[in-house]
C-alpha cells in the first residue's frame, strides 16, 4: 500500500491567530479522496453554537444540553451549507449529511467556558461523477471570523495535513491526486482570485514541472527563491497603485512513491491593501508552449466573474463601484 | 528445435478473426504502462507527452521489443487475468510471406503472429492451452490496409508473476522486411472528449452549431445516447475503439451552458457541462509552400529541381482550380527567391512566360528572401542582399516584391527589419519549426512561438524610422507534415478547429489566422488535393471560411483591417539557430570576411573605377556568400551518418559556397585596384575604402620586391618598419584620408629604432599596454595601460578561467578541461610589433598556439589562436575564456544597423542563452572599457557556458528568461551537438583572431568605425614612384556621427548608390563634393531613384539611408 507524504512549506506565518482574543470560529476537517466519493468529516467546537445559533446561558452561564443538543443538530445544516466542493468548472458537487456524533454534550447543562472542551463532530458524502477532474474546497462560514483546517486524505492515508481554509482561501487539488504526475496532467492551472476590501488574494494550483518550466531554478527546493520570482512577476494594479504579493503558503503535494517532479503545487498569494479598493486590474503574465491559457474564477466583492487570462489578455479589470451596483 | 517448429506451425496457422471485446477478467489489466527496450517514437498523433510507442520490424537490428504492464496484486484471485493495449500493424507488403513475430509473456514463448494481408484478416485470435492473443482493428489508416486497434492477451493465473508487473516481449523474425508492429504506450480507458466546435456548419435545416464528441469506447460493441438538457437527442451503435459524433445545434448568439449527458450500453453516464459561444467569423488563411531546404532532404541540385517542379505542378493547380470558389483557387508561394532564379534561367520561353504569366495573376506568390536566413551569422551589408534577386525581378519584369517569408528558423537579427524595408519590403512572415509535443512547440525554437505566435506587431528598426509588420504563427511551417496532423484532406477541419477553439479561449482579438501549409516533409509539394478540401469546407461551412492565399494576400488583407490596432515593438529578436554555424567555425569565418571583402571590392569599384562593374562576378560572389548564411548546412543525417556519401556530397557543397565566396571577394578586391607593375618596388600607396581617416598597421606583401626597410611618407619623414617571419613588411600608415590615398617611399637602408616596445619570456608591452601572460598557462595574466582611467589589470585575477584560455567539454559545458603543458616563444620583435606565441596540448586537438601581438602606439591587442583539430563525433564544445574586471561594466553588442544591450534592447522571447555578435563586444562603465573584436567567431556567451543549458531539462527545456549581468565572456567557436543538419566533426588548422581594445568612455561611433576597420583594412599597392595615387571619383565634404557602409555604382555606371548609417545616438549629417557639380536623390528601395534631396543629408540617430548621386 502506497504510502503518501504530505510536505507543508508555510511560507509566513498563519495570520489568523492574532485575532484569538475575538469570537473566532475554528473547525478540523478530515476529507477523504474515495474513487467515486468524498467523505468529509467536520469536528467543530460546541463553542461555535454559541456564534451560529441563539443560545442564551443561565445567570450562571450553564446552558441546558437540550438546548445544546437542538442547536448542534441544526448546526450540520449549518456547516453542510458553509462547507463546499467545487468542479472544475466552479460548479457546487451535491452533499449528503450522513452522521453526526454529539455524544459530547451529555446529559447535563455546560458551562459556556466549557464548551471549547465539547468536540462536536460530523460527516457528509459529495458523489463525485465521471469528468470531474478537480476539487475545490470551500468554507463559507458567516457571522463571525471562522478558519478551518483541512486534513486531506487518499483512502485513508494523509495527503496533506493543517491546510487553513478560510473563506478567501479555497483549497484546490486533482481528484485523483496519486496520478497527478502524468505527463498529460502537467498542463493545467486552477486559478482563483478573491478581491475584498481589504485585500486581494490568488490561490493557484498547477504541477510542479509547470511551474519549472516558468522558473527555471537549479535546486527547485530553494523555496524562497520560487516566493521570490513569484512575488516579482505577479504584480497587480490596484488605484493606479502597483501592489506586489506576498506569497503567504506554499503547500508541494507529492506521493511517496513519486519523483519530485510529479509533484502538485499549491500557492496563496496574498496583495495587502491600504484601502478599499476600487479599480482593481488581476495581472498574470505568465505563459508558454504548455499553459498558454487558463481560465480563472473570480470572487470580486461577492460577485463571481469568469476571466480566461491568456497572452492576449493578462488583465482582468475589476471596478468595485460598478460591482456593488450590479450586486444590488 | 523440432518441437519449436512445430509450435511455431500451429501458432501461424492458428491466426483468424475475431471481432468481440474480448476481455476475462474485471477490471482488465493495462497492456502496456512502461517501456522497457526497442525503438521508440514520441511525436506520433495520439501520443501526449511523455508517452510513446515501441516499433519493431521483422528485420535485424530492431526488431525486438518490450515493455510492462500495470501491476497485478499479490493477492490476484480470478482465474484468468485480462490485459489490454494499443497496437497498430502493418499490412504485409509481400502477401505470400507475411512478416511474424513471436510474443512472449514473461520470458515464456506463448504465441507467434503475423502481419495481415488486407483489412479482412486485421483482426485474429490466436490460442495457446488456456491463453488466448486478439487483435481487434477498430480504424485503418488513410489509404493503407496498415491496421489500429486493441491487442488483448488472456493468460491464467499460474503464468502471473504476482505483486509484479508483467513483462512482454515482441520478437519480429529476422526477414529483411520493412513490415512492423507498433504497440502504443497509452492508457486504455473510455473516455469522451467534447468540443464546441467554433464552426456554423450549413444544413439543410439553415446553419447549425456543432459539439465534436470524440469518444474512446474501451468496452463490448454497444450503443452510445445522447442526451442534451436531459432531453433524448440521438443513440447510435459503438464498436470498440475511437469514434467521433457531431451533434448539430441551433447557433447561438450569446453565451450559453448545455449538459450533455453521454451514457453507453443504458449505463455508464457521463455528464458534461459545454459552453456553446456565438461563433466567430474566423477566415483562416493557408498559406502553400515548401518550405525550401537547400539540401537536408536531397542533394543542392535534386532540391532545386524539386522546387521547379513545385512551380509547375503549383501553376498547373492553379490553373485547374481557377474556377473555383474565392478562396478555394489554388496558389503557391514560392516563398524564397533562390530556386526563381535557375528556374527562368533553364525554362523554355513558354514556360518562363507561363511562370510570369502565374505570377502576374496571384497564383505564384513571391517574397523577396533568397532564403531562409540565419541572419545572426550576416554583416549589414551582407543582409542588404538577401533580397538582392527579388529586386532583380522587380526591375526586369515590373513585380512589386513588398513580402517576406522565412521557415523554420526561429529568431532574426534586428537589422532584418532595416534590410527588408530597405528593399521595399513591408511584411514579413515567420513559420518556425512546429513540433506539439515539445516544450516550447518547436524543435530549439526556444520562447519565440511562445512570445509571437499569433501575436502579429510592426517591428521597428533602431532608429524607430523603419518598420515591417511582422506576424508569427503559433503552429510553424510543418505542423502539416504526415507525421504530425498530416495534409487537409486526411486530417479533416478538426485540427483547425480546435486551433480556431483556442484562439478563442486565449482572447485572440482577429478574425483573420494565418497557416502555414507545407506536406509530406520539408521541400514538400503542392498538395493537390488542398482546393476540394477547402471548397468542400466552405460548401459546408458558413464560418470558419477557409482561404488559400498567398503570402501578400494575407498581410494586405491583414493590415487592412487591422493595421491602426497593432502595436509597433523594437529590439533584436536574437536568434537561436546560428550555434550550428560553430559547427564548420572555419568555413563561417571565411564567409564573414568574404562578405566584408566583396563590400570593400564594391566600394572600390565605384569610388574609382569609371569603368562598368563587374556585376555577374559580384551576384556570384555575394550569392555564395548568402547560400552559406542559409540556414540548411547538409544532410538529415550528418550527424548519425557523418561518413555517408549523402552527407558528404551535401556538405562538399555547403562548404563549396563558403570556399568559392572566400576566392571570389579576393579577386573582386584584386581587380578593383591591382598593384603597378615593377620588378623593384619602391612606393607604395595605401587606400582607405572608409568615410573617416584611418591609422593602422598595413602590411606590404612578401611578393612585392622591395630592397629596404626605409619607409618614408610623403612629408619626408621616416616611419618604423618591420620584416616579419612571413618576409612581409609592416608600418604604421598614419591619417589615410577617407576614400583617399597615401603613398610611402621605400629605400634601401634600415628602419628607424623604437626604445617603446618590448617583449621578453612572459611580457609584451608597447607605449600604451602592458601584456604579462601566465607562465604555467599561458592565459594572459594581466593587462595594464598607462590610462589614468584604469587602475586595474581588466582581468578577473581571481578568476580560474584563465583570459583567452581554451576550453573543451562535452554536451552543456560536461566535463570541462583546459588547455595545458605552455611553451612560450617570441616570434616577432622589433620596432613596429612584438608577438609571443605559447604552444599548448589541447584536448580535441592535436594542439593549440596562441600568439598576442603588440603594434607600436596602439591601444590594441592582436590574439590569432589556433586549433589543430582532430576528429570527434562525440559531443564537444570549444570556447575561449575573457573574464574581465571591469567594475559596473555594460556589455553592448555589434549587430547589423544596431548596437545591442541584452536585456534592455531584446524583444521578449530573445535567445539569451547565446548572442550573435557582429564585429564586436564592448564591456565598459563610466571611464573605462574594452571592446573585443571576435573576428571570425560569431557566437557569444555572457557569463557562463549557457549555449546549450536548455539541454540540461529536455522536459522543460529550460531556456534562459531573465539576462544575468556579467563581465565574463566566452566565445563558443565549436560545436556539433545538433542531431542533424550541421557537421558531426571538424578538422585541421582552424583560426581564431581576436582583437582586443581599451579605450575610455564608450563611444558607439568610434566603436563602430573600429569594428569595420578591423574588416575592411587598409589596401597597400605598389605604385610608381613618381605615379599619382588613386583618387576617388567623389569625395565626403563633411560627414558627423555618420558612416558609409558601402559604395555601390547603379546598373548604368552613371550614378553612385551610397549606404549611409548613424550609429549614435544623435543627429548626424553627410555631403559629398566631386570635381563637378553632383545631384542628390533618395534611393530607399529597389535600387532606384526617387525624389530630390538637399546635398546635406540628415540623419536621425540609428537611422539608415540610401542615397542616389548622380553627376
Amino acid at each position: 500500500m502506497k504510502q503518501l507524504l504530505a510536505f507543508v512549506f508555510l511560507l509566513s506565518s498563519i495570520y489568523g491567530f492574532s485575532e484569538a482574543l475575538h469570537p473566532v470560529s475554528i473547525t478540523w476537517i478530515t476529507a477523504d479522496l474515495q474513487d467515486e466519493r468524498v467523505l468529509l468529516t467536520i469536528k467543530v467546537s460546541a463553542e461555535d453554537l454559541l456564534y451560529f445559533h441563539e443560545l442564551t446561558p443561565d445567570s450562571l452561564f450553564d446552558i441546558s444540553s437540550d438546548n445544546l443538543l437542538k442547536a448542534a443538530e441544526e448546526h450540520g445544516q449549518v456547516l453542510q451549507e458553509a462547507f463546499s466542493l467545487l468542479n472544475q468548472d466552479g460548479n457546487r458537487i451535491a452533499s449528503r449529511f450522513t452522521h453526526s456524533d454529539l455524544s459530547a454534550i451529555g446529559n447535563t447543562s455546560i458551562n459556556v467556558m466549557d464548551l471549547t472542551k465539547t468536540t462536536l463532530s460530523y460527516k457528509f458524502e459529495f458523489d463525485l461523477e465521471a469528468g470531474i477532474e478537480f476539487l475545490t474546497f470551500e468554507q463559507n462560514l458567516v457571522g463571525v471570523p471562522a478558519i478551518s483546517f483541512l486534513m486531506l486524505t487518499k483512502n485513508g492515508n494523509v495527503l496533506i495535513n493543517q491546510r487553513e481554509l478560510r473563506s478567501d482561501k479555497p483549497f484546490t487539488i486533482k481528484r485523483d491526486a496519486l496520478s497527478f504526475g502524468k505527463e498529460e496532467d502537467q498542463h493545467f492551472m486552477i486559478s482563483y482570485f478573491t478581491v475584498s476590501d481589504t485585500r486581494v488574494t490568488h490561490e493557484i494550483t498547477l504541477p510542479l514541472k509547470l511551474l519549472k518550466s516558468f522558473i527555471q531554478l537549479e535546486n527547485f527546493e530553494d523555496l524562497e527563491a520560487v516566493k521570490n520570482f513569484i512575488e516579482e512577476n505577479s504584480a497587480i494594479e490596484v488605484d493606479e497603485k502597483i501592489i506586489s504579493p506576498i506569497v503567504e503558503t506554499f503547500t508541494l503535494l507529492n506521493g511517496e512513491n513519486a519523483p519530485l517532479d510529479q509533484s502538485l503545487v499549491n500557492m496563496q498569494i496574498v496583495y495587502p491593501l491600504q484601502n478599499i479598493p476600487n479599480h482593481v486590474l488581476l495581472r498574470w503574465e505568465l505563459y508558454n508552449w504548455r499553459m498558454r491559457w487558463f481560465e480563472s474564477i473570480i470572487d470580486a466583492f461577492g460577485l463571481q466573474k469568469k476571466h480566461n487570462f491568456s497572452r492576449f489578455q493578462t488583465e482582468k479589470e475589476i471596478v468595485r463601484d460598478s460591482l456593488i451596483l450590479e450586486k444590488n | 528445435m523440432i518441437s519449436l517448429i512445430l509450435m511455431f506451425s500451429t501458432f501461424a496457422a492458428a491466426q483468424t478473426i475475431n471481432e468481440n471485446w474480448p476481455v476475462i477478467s474485471s477490471p482488465y489489466y493495462q497492456g502496456f504502462e512502461q517501456k522497457v527496450s526497442g525503438v521508440e517514437l514520441d511525436f506520433l498523433p495520439g501520443l501526449t507527452n511523455g508517452q510513446v510507442a515501441l516499433l519493431a520490424r521483422a528485420n535485424k537490428g530492431e526488431n525486438e521489443i518490450s515493455f510492462k504492464t500495470s501491476l497485478i496484486e499479490n493477492d490476484y484471485q480470478d482465474e484468468i487475468a485480462s490485459f489490454v493495449w494499443s497496437t497498430s500493424t502493418s499490412v504485409a507488403l509481400i502477401k505470400e510471406s507475411p512478416s511474424q513475430f513471436d510474443f512472449y509473456f514473461n520470458d515464456q514463448l506463448l504465441f507467434t503472429f503475423e502481419n495481415h494481408q488486407d483489412s479482412s484478416s486485421s483482426s485474429w485470435v490466436l490460442t495457446s492451452e488456456q491463453s488466448t492473443l486478439h487483435f481487434v482493428t477498430t480504424e485503418y489508416a488513410k489509404g493503407t490496409s496498415d491496421a489500429f486497434g486493441y491487442m488483448f492477451l488472456n493468460v491464467p493465473k499460474s503464468s502471473l508473476n504476482l505483486g509484479e508487473r508483467q513483462t512482454i516481449r515482441i520478437v519480429g523474425h529476422e526477414q529483411e522486411s520493412m513490415d512492423w508492429h507498433m504497440p502504443f504506450g497509452v492508457p486504455i480507458v473510455s473516455r469522451q472528449d467534447v468540443l464546441a466546435e467554433p464552426a456554423i456548419a450549413k444544413t439543410t435545416d439553415g446553419p447549425k452549431q456543432r459539439v465534436r464528441v470524440e469518444v474512446y469506447h474501451a468496452g463490448a460493441p454497444s450503443t452510445i445516447q445522447f442526451k442534451i438538457d436531459k432531453e433524448f437527442f440521438r443513440k447510435e451503435p459503438i464498436k470498440p475503439g475511437k469514434k467521433i459524433f457531431y451533434l448539430k445545434l441551433p447557433p447561438v448568439q450569446t453565451e450559453k451552458i448545455i449538459q450533455l449527458e453521454v451514457s453507453i450500453a443504458g449505463h455508464s453516464r457521463t455528464s458534461h457541462s459545454v459552453k456553446l459561444s456565438p461563433v466567430r467569423n474566423y477566415e483562416v488563411y493557408f498559406l502553400p509552400h515548401s518550405h525550401v531546404d537547400i539540401g537536408f532532404t536531397h542533394s543542392q541540385d535534386d532540391v532545386e529541381k524539386l522546387q521547379w517542379r513545385n512551380f509547375d505542378l503549383g501553376i498547373e493547380l492553379a490553373e485547374k482550380t481557377k474556377d473555383y470558389p474565392d478562396g478555394a483557387q489554388f496558389k503557391w508561394n514560392a516563398e524564397i527567391t533562390w530556386a526563381i532564379e535557375g528556374y527562368l534561367e533553364q525554362a523554355s520561353p513558354e514556360k518562363k512566360e507561363r511562370f510570369l504569366e502565374a505570377v502576374r495573376k496571384g497564383w505564384i506568390g513571391l517574397d523577396a528572401l533568397i532564403a531562409s536566413q540565419l541572419t545572426g551569422l550576416q554583416r549589414e551589408e551582407e543582409m542588404m542582399n538577401n533580397q538582392r534577386f527579388a529586386i532583380e525581378l522587380s526591375e526586369k519584369y515590373g513585380f512589386d516584391i513588398n513580402t517576406a517569408m522565412i521557415s523554420d528558423v526561429p529568431g532574426y537579427s534586428w537589422g532584418t527589419v532595416e534590410s527588408l524595408a530597405k528593399s521595399g519590403v513591408n511584411y514579413f512572415s515567420s513559420g518556425p519549426n512546429h513540433m506539439p509535443h515539445l516544450p516550447h512547440g518547436g524543435y530549439q525554437v526556444g520562447y519565440t512561438m511562445e512570445a509571437w505566435g499569433d501575436i502579429p506587431f510592426y517591428w521597428a528598426s533602431a532608429s524607430g524610422k523603419e518598420k515591417v509588420l511582422f506576424w508569427m504563427t503559433s503552429h510553424g511551417y510543418s505542423w502539416f507534415h504526415s507525421w504530425s496532423v498530416d495534409i487537409l484532406s486526411k486530417a479533416g477541419g478538426d485540427p483547425i478547429l480546435r486551433h480556431l477553439s483556442e484562439l478563442e479561449n486565449q482572447g485572440y482579438p482577429y478574425d483573420l489566422v494565418q497557416l502555414r501549409y507545407t506536406v509530406g516533409n520539408d521541400n514538400g509539394p503542392p498538395d493537390e488535393t488542398m482546393p476540394d478540401f477547402i471548397r468542400e469546407w466552405n460548401d459546408t461551412y458558413e464560418w470558419p471560411k477557409m482561404r488559400i492565399a498567398t503570402n501578400k494576400e494575407m498581410m494586405v488583407a491583414f493590415e487592412e483591417r487591422y493595421g491602426d490596432q497593432l502595436p509597433v515593438y523594437k529590439g533584436d529578436f536574437t536568434p537561436y539557430w546560428e550555434d550550428g554555424a560553430a559547427s564548420s567555425a572555419l568555413e563561417t569565418g571565411l564567409n564573414r570576411k568574404s562578405a566584408d571583402r566583396i563590400t570593400q571590392a564594391e566600394t572600390l569599384w565605384a569610388l574609382t573605377k569609371s569603368e562598368s562593374i563587374p556585376a555577374d562576378q559580384l551576384d556570384d560572389a555575394w550569392r555564395n556568400v548568402l547560400l552559406y548564411s542559409e540556414h540548411t548546412w547538409g544532410a538529415n543525417i550528418s550527424k548519425s551518418q557523418p561518413d555517408s556519401e549523402f552527407t558528404k556530397s551535401l556538405w562538399d557543397v555547403k562548404q563549396a559556397f563558403a570556399l568559392d565566396a572566400a576566392e571570389q571577394s579576393k579577386q573582386l578586391l584584386q581587380s578593383a585596384m591591382a598593384s603597378s607593375e615593377m620588378e623593384v618596388v619602391d612606393a607604395v600607396q595605401v587606400f582607405n575604402t572608409s568615410s573617416w581617416t584611418r591609422t593602422e598597421l598595413v602590411t606590404i606583401p612578401a611578393d612585392l620586391n622591395i630592397k629596404g626597410l626605409k619607409i618614408i611618407d610623403e612629408d619626408g619623414n621616416q616611419l618604423a618598419a618591420q620584416k616579419l617571419s612571413s618576409g612581409e613588411v609592416v608600418f604604421v600608415a598614419t591619417d589615410v584620408p577617407a576614400w583617399g590615398a597615401k603613398k610611402y617611399f621605400i629605400k634601401k637602408g634600415n628602419s628607424i629604432e623604437s626604445t617603446q616596445m618590448n617583449v621578453e619570456d612572459m611580457l609584451i608591452s608597447n607605449e600604451k599596454l602592458a601584456i604579462q601572460l601566465n607562465p604555467a598557462t599561458g592565459d594572459i595574466a594581466e593587462i595594464k595601460t598607462n590610462s589614468s582611467a584604469s587602475n586595474t589589470s581588466l582581468i578577473k585575477q581571481a578568476d580560474t578561467l584563465g583570459f583567452n584560455a581554451y576550453w573543451y567539454t562535452g554536451l552543456n559545458k560536461s566535463n570541462p578541461r583546459k588547455q595545458n603543458n605552455a611553451r612560450f616563444e617570441i616570434t616577432e620583435k622589433g620596432p613596429v610589433v612584438n608577438k609571443i606565441k605559447v604552444y599548448s596540448d589541447a584536448p580535441g586537438s592535436e594542439g593549440l598556439t596562441r600568439e598576442i601581438m603588440l603594434v607600436t602606439g596602439s591601444h590594441q591587442i592582436f590574439i590569432t589562436n589556433t586549433v589543430d583539430k582532430v576528429r570527434v563525433i562525440e559531443d564537444e564544445n570549444v570556447r575561449f575564456s575573457f573574464p574581465f574586471d571591469i567594475p559596473d561594466g555594460k556589455v553592448r553588442i555589434d549587430i547589423p544597423w544596431a548596437t545591442m544591450q541584452p536585456e534592455k534592447d531584446q524583444l521578449k522571447g530573445a535567445n539569451k542563452n547565446f548572442y550573435s555578435v557582429q564585429r564586436w563586444v564592448d564591456i565598459s562603465n563610466e571611464n573605462i572599457g574594452v571592446t573585443l573584436a571576435p573576428v571570425e567567431a560569431p557566437l557569444l556567451e555572457i557569463g557562463n557556458m549557457n549555449g546549450q543549458n536548455w539541454m540540461a531539462d529536455m522536459d522543460v527545456r529550460p531556456w534562459i528568461k531573465k539576462y544575468e549581468p556579467s563581465t565574463t565572456l566566452f566565445s563558443w567557436t565549436m560545436n556539433n551537438a545538433w542531431f542533424v543538419n550541421y557537421k558531426a566533426f571538424q578538422e585541421g588548422l582552424i583560426p581564431f583572431h581576436y582583437v582586443l581594445k581599451t579605450h575610455g568612455k564608450f563611444d558607439d561611433l568610434e566603436t563602430k568605425k573600429w569594428g569595420m576597420a578591423l574588416t575592411q583594412p587598409l589596401i597597400v599597392k605598389a605604385i610608381g614612384k613618381k605615379e599619382a595615387v588613386t583618387k576617388s571619383l567623389i569625395n565626403i565634404k563633411e560627414m558627423n556621427n555618420t558612416v558609409v557602409t558601402s559604395v555601390r555604382r547603379s546598373k548604368e555606371g552613371t550614378a553612385y548608390i551610397v549606404r549611409l548609417f548613424n550609429p549614435t545616438d544623435t543627429k548626424g549629417n553627410a555631403s559629398f563634393s566631386s570635381e563637378v557639380a553632383l545631384t542628390y536623390y533618395n534611393c530607399e528601395s529597389k535600387d532606384r531613384k526617387s525624389e530630390k534631396i538637399q546635398e546635406v543629408i540628415a540623419l536621425d540617430p540609428w537611422e539608415v539611408k540610401t542615397i542616389w548621386i548622380e553627376k
